[in-house]
């Protein structure tokens, strides 16, 4: 199924939150481009199509990671890579 | 933040594996991506065919000179007392996370309820978007429980159940052991061959026990362990138990108990951390929560710490983070560490309460006591039992838990997971005032084993001293390459970090270190001031005069006619090198210093001869 394109706003505060869909990441079940001012997350989502038997649990996982690239900056890590989030993305996840 | 309000809004018994991944790509250091990346996270599932039916959104929160702010900017958020970050659907709040300056509990039920109006627009928009992009979604159906057998089970084993899960005067190993077997019993009188039967029956077991669990907190108006809703369970606190650590504490209340320990540090032992918004920030306050598999009666692995253990402690610093002394006031850097040794519930809040005394233990100035609680709410629809200090079992069954910390003003954090719709303003307002009594009753216990923070710290911890100095001379005391500051460490065993207002901490184990290393910077920066006299040497002789140390490493001019009274012909016939002779200043200009030695003659002279008539 193509999926479609949608580009809307709503005000929030003094400002518009946008979310954008049907452009970036379309391989993904869900996925959008939300936006606050000049801060810009993208949010993508799956479910399998096959269900875990044996589990009593629902198996989730959220994965929250602010880039460095993202304001402008080179990490200060000694890979420079994008790293393992520091204390506080795992609260965000969460 | 993402996982917690949209967990429990997929259908019960969907075992599809299912990621979310909210990745920031832009951000202008003003807007906090995170309570955008609930209200992303959301859309990206509604608005897809995967079979989540009920979006949400996050709203923030700040709260500035009685004005409420929808999504304040980071710059906003500093001048903020609150910083509530709220999710929720159209029908109810489901997430609550919160940081605030002592704010009172009527403020805080009428900020919730803002943030609620704002989350419910959202929802609503974004089923119009849904609409508008005629989603359809995935089908599925919850599995059916074999409706014969949990009749069954219900009939035969309610009221065996029901002892099992009194725990009046028990201990919790015992009623959960207890339980097991009970559990094992009903599985077991099932055929062996019908494994699916046996499987309905253990999850038959599990609804049974949250039905009566509520009946009887409803119906019956009864805790498992017999307690009044609002009463808390006995609470024990121990201070200073520990000799060598800065500050101590041992929290015991009920079946939960934590080993607090207050460790002061320099500067140096900040932590830096690489934030979106700051680029680094250096943290002066750390608090880490550990939670060993034995305080539970288990084995398991040390391996890095959980998420559960980093939530804890993120949560407890919040609460105690507004009770700090300011840095100016107390210049050390904080650590904080809880070891949770016994646990049944409420060990994050144990963390608060151990935290503050071992605080005061450690002679750390705070502004006031922080104590925390943990509280459930069980509701039907217009039933409900407010919970103080819920132990956990009281904490699965639940509709409602909340942990709120405060002072006894104010609240200092809140965290709330709502699993139902409904509650009400009314609800929350009177849940939040029983947190209050229970927090206060707390407070009173632990001013029993400390009231307030030690005059001293310890004598093991480093001490701080800190000065002032003119800017301009920090190029002087770090030397070329960092030569004299290194120099004065290597002969004082003193720490000394320079701020660039001129601010210099100074730390050491011992006080008489940290005297000499301050003796020693007051030398380098020391300024001569006009109107002073100084004992100073002559240093070096020029045919205009003479320099003349009057600080050490600090030379004036005592130009040839500021030598005597007299007029001088040649300096040499006044002064020689080495010499120690009383000048006074009697200007500057930008480094220079203008000496005199003719206006201590002509005030000593004057003096003479004031006491001649």
């Amino acid at each position: 199924m193509k999926k479609k394109y949608l580009n809307e706003s709503i005000k929030l505060g003094n400002k518009e939150l946008i979310v954008e869909t049907g452009k970036v990441a379309k391989q993904a079940d869900g996925s959008v481009v939300i936006r606050y001012g000049d801060t810009i997350v993208l949010v993508a989502a799956v479910s399998g199509r096959t269900a875990r038997e044996g589990l009593d649990f629902f198996p989730l996982t959220v994965e929250y990671r602010e880039n460095s690239f993202a304001a402008g900056r080179i990490p200060g890590n000694y890979f420079r890579r994008e790293g393992r989030p520091g204390k506080k993305k795992f609260s965000h996840a969460a | 933040m993402i996982d917690r309000p949209v967990r429990p809004l997929f259908a019960d018994g969907y075992r599809f594996e299912t990621q979310i991944v909210a990745s920031v790509i832009s951000s202008d250091a003003e807007n906090d991506p995170d309570v955008i990346a609930i209200t992303g996270a959301s859309c990206a599932l509604y608005l897809s065919d995967i079979p989540f039916e009920n979006p949400i959104a996050g709203i923030r929160i700040g709260l500035t000179d009685g004005k409420y702010l929808i999504n304040p900017t980071f710059d906003e958020r500093r001048e903020s007392d609150l910083n509530l970050i709220v999710a929720g659907t159209e029908e109810a709040i489901c997430m609550v996370e919160c940081e605030a300056n002592e704010v009172e509990e009527k403020v805080m039920v009428e900020a919730l309820m803002l943030a609620h109006r704002e989350i419910k627009r959202l929802c609503l928009w974004q089923k119009e978007l849904g609409k508008a992009l005629n989603i359809t979604k995935r089908e599925f159906v919850v599995p059916e429980l074999d409706a014969h057998i949990v009749a069954d089970v219900e009939k035969t084993w309610t009221d065996k159940l029901r002892t099992a899960l009194d725990s009046t005067g028990r201990e919790k190993i015992e009623v959960y052991a207890g339980l097991e077997d009970l559990k094992k019993e009903v599985v077991e009188s099932y055929p062996e061959d019908d494994p699916g039967a046996r499987a309905t029956a253990g999850k038959a077991f599990g609804k049974l026990k949250e039905k009566i669990f509520r009946e009887d907190m409803l119906g019956n108006k009864r805790r498992p362990d017999g307690r009044r809703f609002s009463e808390i369970r006995p609470i024990n606190c121990e201070v200073g138990w520990l000799p060598r650590v800065h500050g101590s504490a041992l929290f015991t209340r009920g079946e939960t108990q934590a080993i607090v320990t207050t460790t002061l540090g320099t500067k140096m032992d900040g932590q830096f951390m690489d934030d979106l918004e700051k680029g680094t920030v250096d943290r002066r306050f750390m608090l880490h929560y550990n939670f060993p598999p034995y305080s539970v009666g288990e084995t398991g692995r040390f391996g890095s710490t959980s998420r559960r253990e980093t939530g804890h402690g993120n949560l407890a610093r919040r609460a105690i983070m507004s009770v700090l002394p300011e840095d100016a006031d107390f210049p050390y850097t904080i650590r904080i560490v809880s070891d949770i040794t016994e646990s049944n519930g409420s060990s994050s809040m144990a963390t608060v309460c151990g935290g503050i005394l071992s605080l005061m233990d450690a002679g750390v100035p705070i502004k006031k006591p922080v104590a925390g609680v943990a509280m459930g709410l069980v509701m039907e629809g217009n039933r409900y039992a407010i919970l103080s200090d819920i132990a956990g079992a009281e904490d699965h069954y639940g509709d409602m838990d909340f942990k709120v910390t405060g002072t006894a003003d104010g609240i200092t954090a809140l965290q709330m997971d709502i699993k139902i719709g409904g509650i009400n303003a009314m609800i929350l307002q009177e849940a939040l005032e029983q947190a209050k009594k229970g927090r206060i009753h707390i407070l009173d216990i632990m001013a029993k084993a400390i009231a307030e923070p030690r005059e001293d710290i310890s004598p093991y911890a480093p001490r701080i001293i800190t000065m002032q100095i003119n800017p301009e001379k920090i190029r002087d005391v770090i030397g070329k390459g960092g030569s004299v500051i290194r120099s004065i460490t290597e002969e004082t065993g003193a720490k000394i970090d320079i701020d660039d207002d001129g601010t210099i901490s100074i730390a050491s184990a011992d006080g008489e270190a940290a005297q000499a290393a301050i003796a020693r910077i007051k030398a380098i920066t020391a300024e001569a001031e006009i109107g002073e006299t100084y004992l100073g040497t002559v240093s070096r002789i020029v045919d205009f005069g003479a320099f003349v140390e009057i600080i050490p490493g600090l030379d004036g001019l005592l130009h040839i006619s500021e030598i005597s009274d007299r007029r001088v012909k040649d300096v040499r016939d006044e002064l020689k090198e080495g010499q120690q002779i009383l000048v006074k200043c009697i200007g500057k200009e930008g480094n220079k210093i203008k000496l005199s030695r003719r206006a201590i003659i002509n005030e000593e002279k004057a003096k003479a001869s004031g006491e001649g008539e």
